[in-house]
């Protein structure tokens, strides 16, 4: 009973980030990178002269303003580059720039028509939600059961007053892939610009290729090793918009806000460490993930992968479970030093059903047990290799205390 | 201050314990307790109920409300335990609320923190802990338990006793949990008094160490349950009610047999020179409720159904005991009696004032828990 920490006053109680017991920071293995990858060394190192005490306000005319400019420049340039050039427009981050895209282009009163995925990121559902209620007509396009939308579906749903079209890249939960360039190219035909959240496949794809004739896309910094704080809305091909936020100007008006020069500088060194690297981690991932899935199938019963055949993510293991809560499993893994995502996290910490595993029509008892494994550039093929004994073993556990009849002990 | 550590229950001496987390100042003292001691601690708060849209304000400050939850967050950020929270809306509603409302529009009175602590804390919780490595599960109930590992046999029954604080107790609620279920529960509060409670949260630094105790049911906060019955069952509420006297003529109408409770004085709807109190409520065909004098509240029996023991096998024979009928009622000697199929016929020394079916009774003896059972009848004098 002795040697545990005494506690005399409330401020030594906290301890510092990840002290606890389960497992030593530098041993846990982090499967969550779909959710947030870690900042990258190269990333901080850049960032770090920016968070020096000067003034960084890249709107000033003075000497640290034409400095921190430049600074801003410079990494809107990287940000261009990797999307094949375009107008970039810094944001808090993939929310607010997917919240842009939709907003802006549909004007205020908004006007027109819109055409979505039914699998978007709530990024997309909620606004376009929030735009219905003001009177705009929404389509909610289906997927197949590999989670991919029919092009098309989408192209039949576009109607004279169509205004835009919005589908995501990949999909964030089962990391299915959509066919964005070739539903850009079809709807160009009939003059629709067409938006695509790339959060998620900007580490592991040529967003060049991707995004096709795209008119726009979304980027987060804290998906590509970038800082949380910071995403951008980037304009590949001319557009009105109209600002849904009004201020100083800055950004030609289109996002009013000093921008943050740290954050910002992050971001453009993320997109350059992605545009060095992906190449080669996408093959390495790819191959990571393979093993992964098939030792976890080879050692599991009752383990579906969720979508075993369509496009995807290299680095995005879905699988779903029978007779393992997802939400069980996960906080297990915490516990064991594992970190892997139930579903997609929401803001309130607690697990929810997917609707995404319901549009695919994964069946009932597999549904509470989705789980999400999703690597990233800095995952190690010896982590892999204790993931796939620690899952598994996890796994037995909680099937063992929680199914019918067992006595948990 | 820091010097002296109070003497806590706890059955292992070590290895990793959940600690069942409401939010409240009991249960996150005794996460902050065990830590201290060098448990391996991990948090679990089950989320029970849908606070969502018109329950969210009123909720809050409530067992398991959003703002529940998010102190049981705090505390464990505070501590830097591992704490998990999972949404258990679904099974609360089939396992608890369901019948709760069930009982209450067969004229009967719930008691659903008993059966929480059957379905859901020991039985959910535990086996959640288990998944999660736990040796023990501890919860902030003020009760005590022998030591599961006392003994190299280990007590063949769990021996769960009555907690240090009378006026906290909470043994009763206990009496329905499955033996089986209770082998790895561990209660650190049973030796300690409220008062001392709040100090070790004070003392821990715990953020909710003045948080204000909640006495209504988790899942109506606003402690309206006629409302709260009368919106998840809207029928209920339309069923008319004949208001009588015991073999006499109605006195008049009502709506609702949920509103209605043994022993309850208030809000009878009906006129009469002398306080009336309700004796009886009966339900499917007869949606009846008699009503009389104080005097005839009184009942010296009862019938207890469905019964669950503890700390001996079901008694063959008659046997001595106190007997609770409710949650801070005082122990009242009688005698059990099993009958032939299976339930017990309770006869007390002296009458008991309101005896209300669908309540729980449990028997002990000299303090220890024996078990109990659900109250059927109460046959009056």
């Amino acid at each position: 009973m002795a040697g545990g920490p005494r506690f005399t006053s409330t401020r030594s109680l906290l301890p510092p980030p990840g002290a606890w017991h389960a497992a030593p920071m530098n041993s846990r293995i982090y499967f969550d990178y779909n959710a947030t990858a870690p900042l990258a060394t190269e990333v901080r190192e850049a960032m770090l002269p920016w968070l020096a005490s000067v003034p960084t306000n890249p709107g000033a005319v003075h000497h640290s303003g034409q400095l921190a400019r430049a600074a801003v420049e410079a990494a809107r340039a990287e940000v261009a580059a990797l999307c094949g050039g375009g107008d970039v427009i810094f944001t808090s981050g993939g929310t607010e720039a997917d919240n842009l895209a939709i907003t802006s282009l549909l004007g205020w009163p908004p006007t027109g028509h819109l055409v979505v995925s039914a699998v978007e990121h709530p990024a997309i559902l909620e606004p376009a939600a929030a735009m219905a209620q003001l009177g705009i007509e929404v389509s909610d396009i289906g997927v197949d059961k590999q989670g991919r939308v029919e092009v098309d579906a989408v192209i039949e749903a576009i109607r004279p007053d169509t205004r835009l079209v919005s589908v995501m890249s990949a999909n964030n939960e089962t990391g299915t892939l959509q066919p964005v360039a070739e539903i850009a190219a079809r709807a160009a035909q009939h003059g629709v610009p067409v938006h695509s959240d790339a959060v998620q496949v900007a580490a592991w794809f040529d967003l060049v290729e991707h995004l096709g004739e795209s008119a726009m896309a979304s980027l987060a910094g804290h998906k590509i090793g970038g800082p949380p704080g910071i995403g951008a809305l980037i304009l590949r091909r001319p557009l009105s918009l109209q600002p849904s936020q009004h201020g100083g100007g800055q950004q030609q008006g289109r996002r009013p806000g000093t921008e943050p020069t740290a954050l910002i500088v992050g971001m453009g060194a993320a997109c350059r460490r992605v545009s060095l690297r992906r190449a080669v981690e996408a093959e390495r991932i790819a191959k990571l993930a393979q093993d992964l899935v098939g030792r976890l199938e080879a050692s599991t019963p009752e383990l579906m992968v969720t979508v075993p055949s369509a496009p995807r993510l290299p680095n995005t293991v879905h699988v779903c479970l029978a007779g393992c809560a997802a939400d069980l499993l996960v906080a297990r893994l915490d516990l064991d030093g594992v970190a892997i995502s139930a579903g997609s996290a929401c803001a309130s910490g607690v697990a929810h059903g997917s609707y995404v595993l319901a549009a695919l029509g994964v069946p009932e008892e597999y549904r509470d047990g989705a789980i999400r494994i999703s690597l990233g550039y800095e995952t190690t093929a010896a982590e892999v290799d204790r993931a796939a004994v620690l899952i598994p073993a996890a796994i037995d556990a909680i099937r063992g205390a929680t199914q019918p009849g067992a006595r948990g002990s | 201050m820091s010097g002296s550590q109070p003497a806590i229950d706890i059955g292992n001496p070590a290895g990793r314990v959940a600690v069942a987390m409401s939010g409240g100042v009991d249960s996150s003292t005794v996460a902050g307790l065990l830590l201290e001691r060098g448990f391996d601690v991990v948090g679990i708060t089950l989320q029970l109920w849908d606070y969502s849209g018109a329950n969210l304000a009123a909720g809050k400050g409530r067992c398991c409300s959003p703002a529940d939850v998010a102190d049981a967050r705090k505390v464990a950020s505070h501590l830097g335990i591992p704490h998990y929270v999972f949404d258990h809306t679904a099974q609360f509603r089939q396992q608890i609320i369901e019948p709760f409302l069930d009982e209450y529009t067969r004229g009967r009175t719930p008691s659903p923190c008993i059966s929480c602590n059957r379905h859901v804390k020991f039985d959910h919780l535990w086996r959640m802990a288990a998944a999660l490595g736990a040796e023990q599960l501890a919860t902030g109930h003020y009760a005590r338990i022998a030591s599961p590992s006392a003994g190299s046999e280990g007590p063949a029954r769990p021996q769960i006793r009555q907690g240090e604080d009378l006026d906290k107790d909470q043994s009763y609620f206990l009496f329905d949990v499955p033996a089986a279920l209770l082998a790895r529960a561990t209660f650190p509060l049973g030796g300690l008094k409220k008062g001392e409670v709040r100090q070790e949260a004070t003392r821990l630094g715990l953020p909710v160490a003045d948080k204000a105790e909640s006495y209504e049911l988790c899942f109506i906060p606003d402690g309206d349950k006629d409302s709260f019955v009368a919106a998840e069952r809207p029928a209920a509420t339309q069923t008319p009610v004949t208001v009588a006297r015991r073999g006499g003529q109605p006195l008049g109408t009502a709506e609702g047999l949920h509103r209605f409770t043994v022993g309850q004085r208030r809000g009878l709807g009906v006129a009469s020179s002398e306080r009336l109190y309700v004796l009886d409520v009966q339900g499917g065909s007869h949606n009846t409720v008699t009503v009389g004098p104080e005097e005839d509240l009184y009942a010296s029996r009862l019938i207890a159904a469905n019964c669950n023991w503890l700390a001996i096998d079901a008694p063959l024979a008659p046997l001595r005991v106190q007997a609770q009928i409710r949650h801070r009622h005082t122990h009242a000697d009688a005698t059990i009696r099993p009958l032939e199929n299976g339930d017990f016929a309770v006869q007390f020394d002296a009458a008991q004032k309101a005896i209300a079916p669908g309540q729980g009774v449990a028997f002990y003896a000299d303090g220890l828990l024996l078990g109990g059972g659900w109250i059927a009848t109460a046959a009056l004098p």
